[in-house]
């Protein structure tokens, strides 16, 4: 008896119940591409989220925790527990190993999105994933004191474009009652999309954000006299008492640690420098446990559709008794039935894990493009993966085992029964 | 070319089916059993067929000790030497008519090798096929379209190609209408009779009897002691 005529008899008894084997196909096959997109996602989710920043050695604001000085200074979530001084800043960029640093300034917002007090450096050194610098999609850097860069997302969803003017809130919340009306930003330049926290960023000059605090020392808006307009605050002499954070780019990257640890140990002021690329593993390690768990779903998910499989070969063995019964009389033994079972499963699972790598395929080549558009996370370009082959192997290696249930049934059947055709 | 004695089967020790101390046939010898249902008869032929084992006593069959044969050697037995006609649906539904005929061809070599020994195998199943009665351009069409006789005759030229040495058919005519069974009978016998093939045909229909070399009474060789069974 040749395997080929075993999985010739195999195959013509799946096309026989044809309707039965098309569901429990599909089955597998949508179950195989919620799997492997779920997987695309989140490889890309990471790959984005991982490239966030780039091409940074340090990130220095005051001392609290790794994930939280994170969170602020590159997600933009949160609040810095303290701020630096402008004076240790000055102290710290001037070391002779700095090649470069970014100030940050936070703490107010427009519109729900942040506002960041910056300098041309940002443009010049702000790297994300690809180390890429920022690019323009409309206009320029910001050069004047109430000038604005905004980034695509804020862009796109508040219809802004450049020579619009707007006004920056006090405070981080969506919906500011106190405003910094009296000193209103003009739009000079739109950023090209990122798939970054900067999309999600309205930037304006370190000296802007001390230019509208101008008789706020007290924390609530100026009255009367204290309430400035744009002439007269550009006669003053605007320099930050304190910043949120800085981003550093040292000369060479062998003296990173030694420079973190200098920093961390700075006795004018309590800091903390982290490094991004630590920083960002630690705390995917715990956004990770989201996408752990979507994934986990998604292989029950698997897993269900191979139970089908199961139920429909279980199913399907009381009719087929006389089909046995009849290839045991030609010569047939018990083991053949055995593998024919376990074949056709093993039939079936490949036929539904190659479709659903097809359809995955096939999303990724139409949706692709709008996944990025949309939220900037890549999830790669169709082409096979090593993991979509593996998960093909293990749908199958899964659906054997299970056949074995069905398998066993059968051969206990066909060596009770005899010759007998039982109905 | 079969020797039965003292065969014993029960499924369980305590309602024994068969006590057979002797049956015997002869090379092509051509045997009506005879035996009402629920006389062990479907036991009796799976015990000759190799697929049962029986509890004790002796089987041979062309001379080999059947019963003690390890279990895939049996199997193996089966395909080249014996040829098994059901009493009904003794078809795949989903092979053609032709591929039905070759099975016992692709499960043995032996049975191959004799249905080649003067065409190729297509051909020696359509010679099968019209010899019993089937017309000519009948392997093309699908078997659910066949009639329960022509069914049972592919049945029969499925058993008959490659000439194994003994035919076992377990009331293959009682689906059959009442003229249509000497007729496929008739056949069955001439194409044994061809190949000097043995033939243990078993029926309740005693009208057919008189076509074979013998009859034989299940019941007269089986000496159980019948007990009712709850």
């Amino acid at each position: 008896m040749s395997w080929s005529t075993l999985f010739h008899i195999a195959w013509k008894s799946i096309i026989n119940r044809r309707v039965t084997t098309m569901l429990t196909v599909a089955a597998i096959a949508v179950s195989v591409t919620l799997f492997l997109g779920v997987e695309k996602i989140r490889s890309g989710a990471q790959a984005g989220f991982s490239s966030t920043v780039s091409g940074t050695d340090l990130i220095v604001g005051a001392r609290s925790g790794a994930i939280n000085l994170l969170l602020y200074a590159v997600f933009r979530i949160g609040d810095a527990t303290n701020n630096v001084t402008w004076e240790s800043y000055l102290d710290i960029t001037s070391r002779n190993d700095v090649a470069w640093a970014i100030p940050i300034s936070l703490g107010d917002s427009h519109r729900g999105f942040r506002v960041m007090g910056t300098t041309q450096a940002y443009f010049e050194h702000y790297r994300t994933g690809d180390k890429k610098l920022l690019g323009f999609s409309q206009g320029r850097q910001f050069g004047a004191l109430f000038e604005t860069v905004i980034g695509a997302d804020v862009a796109r969803e508040l219809g802004y474009a450049v020579d619009q003017k707007i006004v920056i809130a006090h405070g981080i919340g969506a919906v500011s009652f106190a405003k910094h009306d009296n000193l209103p930003f003009t739009i000079v330049g739109v950023l090209e999309r990122t798939g970054t926290p900067v999309d999600r960023t309205v930037h304006v000059t370190l000296a802007g954000i001390e230019a509208i605090h101008v008789g706020w020392e007290g924390g609530a808006a100026p009255r009367g006299k204290a309430r400035i307009g744009a002439d007269a605050v550009a006669e003053l002499e605007l320099q930050p008492t304190s910043i949120t954070a800085f981003l550093l780019g040292l000369k060479t990257r062998i003296g990173v640690l030694t420079a973190q640890r200098e920093i961390n140990r700075y006795a004018d002021e309590p800091m903390m420098a982290i490094i991004p690329g630590v920083a960002l593993t630690q705390l995917w390690s715990v956004v990770g446990v989201a996408d752990t768990a979507l994934t986990a779903i998604a292989a029950f998910v698997i897993l269900t559709g191979l139970f089908g499989l199961m139920t429909n070969i279980l199913s399907s063995l009381h009719e087929r008794r006389r089909e046995m019964a009849i290839l045991r009389s030609v010569g047939a033994r018990a083991s053949h039935i055995f593998i024919l079972l376990v074949s056709e499963a093993i039939m079936l699972a490949t036929a539904g894990s190659m479709v659903g790598i097809l359809l995955v395929q096939a999303v990724i080549a139409v949706a692709a493009p709008q996944i990025v558009k949309a939220t900037g996370v890549f999830i790669g370009s169709p082409g096979v993966t090593h993991f979509d082959l593996g998960t093909v192997l293990g749908v199958v290696f899964i659906a054997a085992l299970l056949a074995l249930v069905p398998a066993w049934g059968a051969y206990r059947h066909s060596l009770s029964d005899g010759l007998t055709v039982r109905m | 070319m079969v020797s039965l004695q003292n065969l014993t089967f029960a499924w369980d020790a305590n309602v024994p089916v068969l006590n057979i101390p002797a049956f015997q046939m002869e090379p092509g010898e051509r045997v009506f059993l005879h035996g009402a249902s629920g006389s062990g008869k479907s036991t009796f032929l799976g015990i000759l067929g190799g697929v049962l084992r029986p509890t004790s006593g002796e089987v041979c069959v062309l001379g080999e000790p059947l019963g003690g044969m390890r279990a895939h050697k049996a199997d193996r037995f089966r395909a080249d030497h014996l040829g098994i006609i059901f009493q009904m649906f003794n078809l795949l539904p989903y092979l053609s008519i032709l591929e039905n005929v070759l099975l016992p061809c692709r499960f043995s070599t032996l049975r191959a090798a004799h249905a080649r020994e003067s065409r190729d195998l297509a051909d020696e199943a359509d010679r099968l096929l019209s010899a019993l009665g089937l017309p000519r351009d009948i392997t093309h069409r699908p078997v659910t379209a066949l009639s329960v006789g022509q069914q049972q005759r592919v049945a029969a030229a499925r058993a008959l190609i490659g000439r194994p040495a003994l035919i076992i058919a377990d009331e293959p005519t009682s689906a059959l209408d009442t003229d249509l069974r000497s007729d496929f009978v008739h056949l069955l016998l001439q194409e044994c009779e061809l190949n000097e093939t043995g033939v243990l045909f078993v029926s309740h229909d005693k009208s057919l009897s008189p076509l074979f070399d013998r009859t034989v009474e299940l019941e007269s060789i089986n000496h159980i002691v019948r007990r009712e069974v709850s």
